[in-house]
């Protein structure tokens, strides 16, 4: 009860202070509060999302946030090598899963789940 | 062929998609290009040229049994040009490639070697390995043009999305089934 005051508290400060600086900001704070899953694919304009998701995912002044599952699907045209978004949520383990839609690339990145071609 | 004909006329489409890749449009107009679309039986040619600057002359109904040529830039949907045509020529951009498979047509993919960061060949490549369709570069097309047989093309079977599906609904708690 205390722990959700509190929380509701905080949030309803940051909230109305980011509306004031930034609604985008704002947005997507709310956004991410209520999140609960993010599913993305190979496009730079995610990253940001997804990184600041991840952040979330964590205790932040105290109070843990939100529990985002983030899920980064490869593109379809990457078949030897993972792109530049796919690579850093890799090795940075931002991702809770990162799905493959080519074999190949298994065995040079064997954390990826090879869940065959989406397309 | 069964497909493609609609009052004797056989179509080959091209496209490039949203893109700009005027060699493409050029090496499909160029005379041995023609004179081979038009030995294998196909009567017109309809290119989509997209953000393209070279205009190919349009030719109409072939007089001494030439290609008939004819173009435009963009379309909302190219689905019914695909289902019209009996051969596909395209870039190598996923969604025209993927498009094209899913709809059963024979595809040649050209790959535009002006670009930067080429990964696209890549899967125009792993799939002419799996023998789906033909890659070519566009002063080789005249070559694949003679030496294709499109018969030996192996029919691409679209992806599922089930199995991600899966896991997204275990992780949001829905049983599975």
């Amino acid at each position: 009860m205390c722990f959700k005051i509190v929380k509701d508290g905080l949030v309803s400060r940051c909230s109305f202070g980011l509306s004031i600086v930034s609604p985008t900001l704002h947005g997507l704070l709310v956004l991410l509060l209520f999140l609960v899953l993010i599913l993305c694919d190979d496009l730079e304009t995610c990253t940001p999302l997804c990184v600041i998701a991840f952040l979330f995912k964590f205790k932040l002044l105290g109070v843990r946030w939100s529990s985002i599952f983030f899920l980064y699907v490869e593109n379809v045209a990457r078949v030897k090598k993972l792109s530049l978004s796919g690579f850093m949520h890799y090795k940075l383990r931002t991702a809770d899963q990162l799905f493959i839609q080519w074999p190949q690339l298994q065995n040079k990145y064997p954390r990826a789940h090879y869940a065959g071609s989406l397309m | 062929m069964e497909d493609g004909e609609n009052d004797g006329k056989t179509l080959v489409f091209v496209t490039v998609g949203t893109t700009s890749f005027d060699a493409l449009v050029k090496a499909v107009v160029s005379e041995n290009v023609k004179e081979e679309l038009h030995k294998r039986g196909y009567t017109h040619l309809l290119i989509q040229m997209g953000r393209g600057i070279y205009s190919p002359p349009k030719v109409c109904d072939g007089a001494d049994g030439s290609l008939a040529v004819d173009y435009f830039t963009f379309s909302s949907s190219i689905a019914d040009y695909i289902r019209s045509a009996s051969l596909v020529i395209s870039h190598a951009g996923s969604g025209s490639i993927f498009e094209t498979l899913k709809l059963g047509k024979p595809l040649i993919v050209v790959v535009n070697e002006d670009l930067m960061d080429n990964h696209q060949c890549e899967l125009a490549e792993e799939l002419e390995e799996r023998k789906h369709l033909y890659c070519a570069r566009p002063h080789t097309l005249h070559q694949t043009l003679t030496k294709m047989e499109l018969e030996s093309l192996v029919r691409y079977a679209p992806g599922d999305g089930t199995p991600v599906a899966r896991i997204i609904d275990r992780f949001l708690g829905f049983p599975d089934d």
